[in-house]
C-alpha cells in the first residue's frame, strides 16, 4: 500500500513534469505585427551545430499589391505574392546563425515588416563542462 | 616502507607532477578562464536495470549529472543513476590544457559500494536471505586522467594507482574510453565504448568469499585483476533550451574474474539477476 502510494505520488511528479515541458513549447507560437513566424526559436542540442526547423511564415498588409518575402540567409527573394494583401509560407529552415525574414514590394528595399528566427542550444560551446563528460 | 607512507608518498607525487606541469608548459596551455563554468542536469524517466548485483530495476528513476570548474581550474563531478557512468561524487584539478586535450588529477570511484544479499537453505532447510557481500565503502582513489577532443571523437585515458580509503591495499584502476557523436537533424546520437581495467587487490576485496561465507560452504576463490567491457548508444532531442529527451542503452561485460567468483556465479542465477549488466533509459532531463 505504501510502495503504491509511493509510486503513484512519483507518477504525478513525472505528469505534472511533462505537462510543464509541453506548455513551453506551445508559447512558441505567438503572432505579431505584419508578418509572424512560428516557431520563433530553433533549438540545436549545442552551440555550433546546424539547426533545423520547420517554420511557417504569415503576413497580411492593409493594401493589396505585390510582395516578396526574403531571409538572411539568400539574396533572392524566397517567394512573391501578385495582388495580394496577405500570405503564408513554409519551408523546412537549417541555419547555425539567427534568420530574420522581411517582407518587402516587389522590385523595392523598403521593408514592411521583419520577424527573426533565433537560434538557440543547450550545452554552450566552448565549455568542456558537456564535450569531454556528457560523452561518457 | 609502510603502506600509509607509500600512499602519501604517492599521492604528493601526483599533485606535484599536476601543478609542475602547470607551470611548465603554461606559455602553451589554453586559457584556464575559458574552461570555467558548469552544468547541473537532472532527469525523471523509466529505466531498465538488469545486473547481477540487485533485483531488476523496472521504473520509475531519478538521474542526475553536474560538473563545474573554477577559474583556478579546482573541479566537482557528480554524477548518480546516470545514464553516462556511475561515478558518484569526484573533486579534481584540471592543470593542463591544450586545443585537443584536457589533463586531470581526479578522485574517481573505482569501484561503487557494494552488497549483495541472496537467499541460502540453511542446515533446518529454510530459505534465508544470507548478505554474500558486504562492503559498504566505495573504492574512492586518486588518478590523472587525459580526455581528448578530435570534433565528433572524444577519447579518454585515466589511471588511478592511490586508494584514498584505507580499506585494503592499494590497486590500480585504469579505464579507456572512445566516443563518437552523429547529428540527425537536431537529434544528437552518441556511441561509446570503453575497457576498464582493475587489479587483483580491488577484485579480490570484493569477491573472494568471507571466511564465514568459506564456513558456510562456499569455496574459496582467488580473484585475479580482470577487464569490464562497456558499449552504449544514447540519442538526446532538445525540446527547449533546457529540456532535453534522451534515451539510451547501455551493456556491460565483466571481467572473467568478477563472473568466476563463485558469489557472483550464484547469484548471477537468481531470477531477475544477470551475469552482465544491461540498462535501458527514457527519461526527460532539466539542464540548468
Amino acid at each position: 500500500m505504501k510502495t503504491h502510494s509511493k509510486a503513484t505520488k512519483s507518477l504525478n511528479i513525472f505528469i505534472v513534469f511533462v505537462i510543464s515541458i509541453l506548455s513551453i513549447n506551445a508559447s512558441a507560437s505567438e503572432t505579431e505585427g505584419v508578418i509572424s513566424i512560428s516557431p520563433k526559436q530553433c533549438i540545436a542540442l549545442n552551440q555550433g551545430n546546424l539547426c533545423y526547423v520547420d517554420i511557417e511564415i504569415t503576413w497580411s498588409l492593409q493594401e493589396q499589391g505585390n510582395y516578396c518575402l526574403f531571409s538572411s540567409q539568400q539574396e533572392s527573394s524566397l517567394q512573391c505574392w501578385q495582388g495580394k494583401r496577405a500570405g503564408d509560407f513554409a519551408r523546412e529552415i537549417v541555419a547555425k546563425d539567427n534568420v530574420v525574414f522581411s517582407l518587402k514590394p516587389q522590385n523595392s528595399k523598403i521593408i514592411l515588416g521583419s520577424a527573426k528566427l533565433e537560434m538557440a542550444w543547450v550545452y554552450k560551446k566552448n565549455n568542456r563542462s558537456h564535450s569531454t563528460w556528457r560523452m561518457f | 616502507m609502510k603502506k600509509s607512507e607509500r600512499k602519501v608518498i604517492t599521492i604528493l607525487t601526483l599533485s606535484l607532477l599536476a601543478f609542475n606541469s602547470s607551470q611548465l608548459w603554461a606559455e602553451a596551455e589554453q586559457n584556464q578562464e575559458d574552461l570555467s563554468g558548469g552544468f547541473l542536469k537532472v532527469g525523471l524517466g523509466y529505466k531498465f536495470d538488469q545486473n547481477p548485483y540487485e533485483d531488476e530495476r523496472n521504473g520509475l528513476a531519478m538521474f542526475l549529472v553536474g560538473r563545474y570548474q573554477m577559474e583556478n581550474g579546482l573541479f566537482v563531478e557528480a554524477s548518480y543513476g546516470a545514464n553516462q557512468r556511475q561515478e558518484g561524487l569526484n573533486i579534481g584539478y584540471n592543470f593542463y590544457n591544450t586545443t585537443h586535450w584536457n589533463f586531470d588529477l581526479t578522485t574517481i570511484q573505482a569501484f561503487v559500494s557494494t552488497e549483495i544479499i541472496a537467499n541460502f537453505v540453511d542446515d533446518e532447510g529454510i530459505l534465508e536471505p544470507f548478505t554474500v557481500i558486504d562492503k559498504s565503502g566505495a573504492s574512492e582513489m586518486l588518478g590523472l586522467r587525459a580526455t581528448g577532443n578530435f570534433g565528433n571523437t572524444n577519447v579518454q585515458f585515466l589511471v588511478a594507482p592511490v586508494l584514498l580509503n584505507n580499506d585494503y591495499d592499494d590497486g590500480v584502476y585504469a579505464s579507456l574510453w572512445v566516443g563518437h557523436s552523429w547529428q540527425l537533424k537536431n537529434w544528437g546520437i552518441n556511441a561509446t565504448t570503453g575497457i576498464e581495467y582493475r587489479s587483483e587487490e580491488i577484485l579480490e576485496h570484493y569477491f573472494e568469499p568471507s571466511a564465514a561465507l568459506q564456513s558456510a560452504g562456499v569455496p574459496s576463490y582467488d580473484a585475479t585483476s580482470g577487464f569490464d567491457v562497456t558499449a552504449q548508444v544514447s540519442a538526446s532531442y532538445p525540446i527547449s533550451e533546457n529540456i532535453l529527451f534522451e534515451s539510451y542503452v547501455r551493456y556491460t561485460d565483466f571481467a572473467d574474474s568478477i563472473t568466476d567468483s563463485p558469489i557472483i556465479r550464484a547469484t548471477s542465477q537468481i531470477p531477475e539477476r544477470n551475469e552482465a549488466k544491461t540498462e535501458v533509459g527514457i527519461l526527460f532531463s532539466y539542464v540548468f
